[in-house]
């Protein structure tokens, strides 16, 4: 009986472990969730090419502006 | 951000002393300005200066040097960098589009000088998004953005040259300097670069196509004979003279670099707005071949 009890104590002292370990490391690896829903639904590598440039134009016309957010060595435009 | 260094530098050029410079900030800013931070700010390109100082220094440079477009242009341009700086705007997303609607109605008025400036600054518009839709992976966005910003800027610079040939024909005063065509063809660059990560600038064909089909090399060179202080010129000569592997190049760059600040001659330095060039991958032939010349 002491056993089994020892038993189901250090199962579920084993359970609350693993539960707070894997708590930690969602909180340290959060999912990408804003990146993923800004990716373009369109494949990375499709070509673009002129003559479609028109085309994307028009369908892009209301495209929603994006805030500017330079990162590393980017030129600077000037007026 | 603007350059204060170069303004500065481009204000004691005039030949003022130290002495009327002060009193010409004075008349602008009565609560003047600490003489130790102005030789800091002549002779350092990291230093930063606070918003009143900044203020009063880019006013005096206005009034120095106005510029050419219409104060109603002038005025556009203004509002929008605000309105980009101001980061806890909430509605910034949509001001931006309607002030898109606006310029495209309003770019089709006026003289040529000033649709050029509406031109250009519609071109900044779509150049600002450039950075964040990269970075985003909104590769077709990007494409579109590119295209309507050189579209712009390329309307801007034909009917600026137009204006300056015009000028000279009739032997009126030119009042668009070659330093005025010359942002626009930075910013011209500018589209092809900031549209590609850093590890696809060495080896775009575009980008490369653009660089030898234009006089971007030569142009900035007459530059910075006029205004050697202009870093950012000597440093953007660098990057790309070195993603065209010109040895030559880089070396005259690398030498118009430290001439505007001998601060750079050290590959860590880092001025205001830019990163050091030892840490940006697009300079990397470059110091290879200055490191071997030094040896």
């Amino acid at each position: 009986m002491i056993r089994q009890i020892i038993i189901i104590f250090t199962s579920l002292l084993l359970i609350s472990a693993c539960s707070s370990s894997d708590e930690q490391d969602r909180a340290e690896h959060p999912a990408p969730a804003a990146t993923v829903e800004l990716m373009d639904s369109r494949s990375e590598g499709e070509s673009t090419s002129p003559a479609s440039i028109k085309a994307l134009k028009k369908s892009h016309k209301n495209a929603p502006i994006i805030l500017i957010q330079n990162e590393d060595d980017d030129m600077q435009r000037l007026d | 951000m603007s350059n204060l260094y170069s303004k500065i530098h481009r204000l004691k050029a005039q030949g003022w002393t130290w002495e009327t410079f002060l009193q010409k900030i004075d008349l602008i800013y009565p609560a003047g300005i600490d003489p130790k931070t102005l030789y800091a700010l002549h002779r350092k390109p990291h230093h930063q200066a606070n918003n009143q100082i900044s203020k009063a220094i880019l006013e005096l440079h206005d009034q120095q040097f106005p510029s050419p477009f219409p104060a109603d242009t002038q005025a556009l341009l203004n509002i929008y960098n605000r309105l980009l700086s101001c980061k806890k705007h909430s509605g910034i997303d949509q001001d931006i589009k309607d002030f898109l609607v606006f310029l495209a109605s309003d770019i089709n008025f006026g003289d040529n000088l000033r649709r050029a400036r509406l031109h250009w600054l519609k071109a900044d518009i779509h150049l600002d998004q450039l950075p964040t839709l990269r970075n985003n992976g909104q590769s077709q966005a990007l494409a579109v953005q590119k295209e309507l910003a050189l579209e712009h800027y390329q309307q801007s610079y034909q009917l600026l040259e137009g204006i300056k040939t015009q000028q000279q024909k009739s032997q009126q005063a030119v009042t668009i300097d070659d330093f005025t065509l010359y942002k626009l063809q930075q910013n011209m660059l500018a589209c092809h670069l900031n549209s590609l990560h850093a590890d696809q600038r060495y080896t775009d064909q575009s980008l490369k196509h653009y660089l030898n089909h234009s006089n971007f090399i030569q142009s900035s060179k007459r530059v910075l004979h006029t205004e050697p202080y202009q870093w950012i010129i000597a440093r953007n000569g660098l990057r790309f003279s070195s993603i065209n592997s010109n040895k030559a190049d880089c070396e005259f760059f690398y030498q118009a670099l430290i001439i505007a600040n001998s601060a750079f001659a050290d590959f860590n330095y880092a001025p205001n707005g830019a990163p050091p060039i030892m840490q940006s991958t697009e300079f990397k032939w470059a110091i290879q071949q200055i490191n071997e010349g030094i040896q």
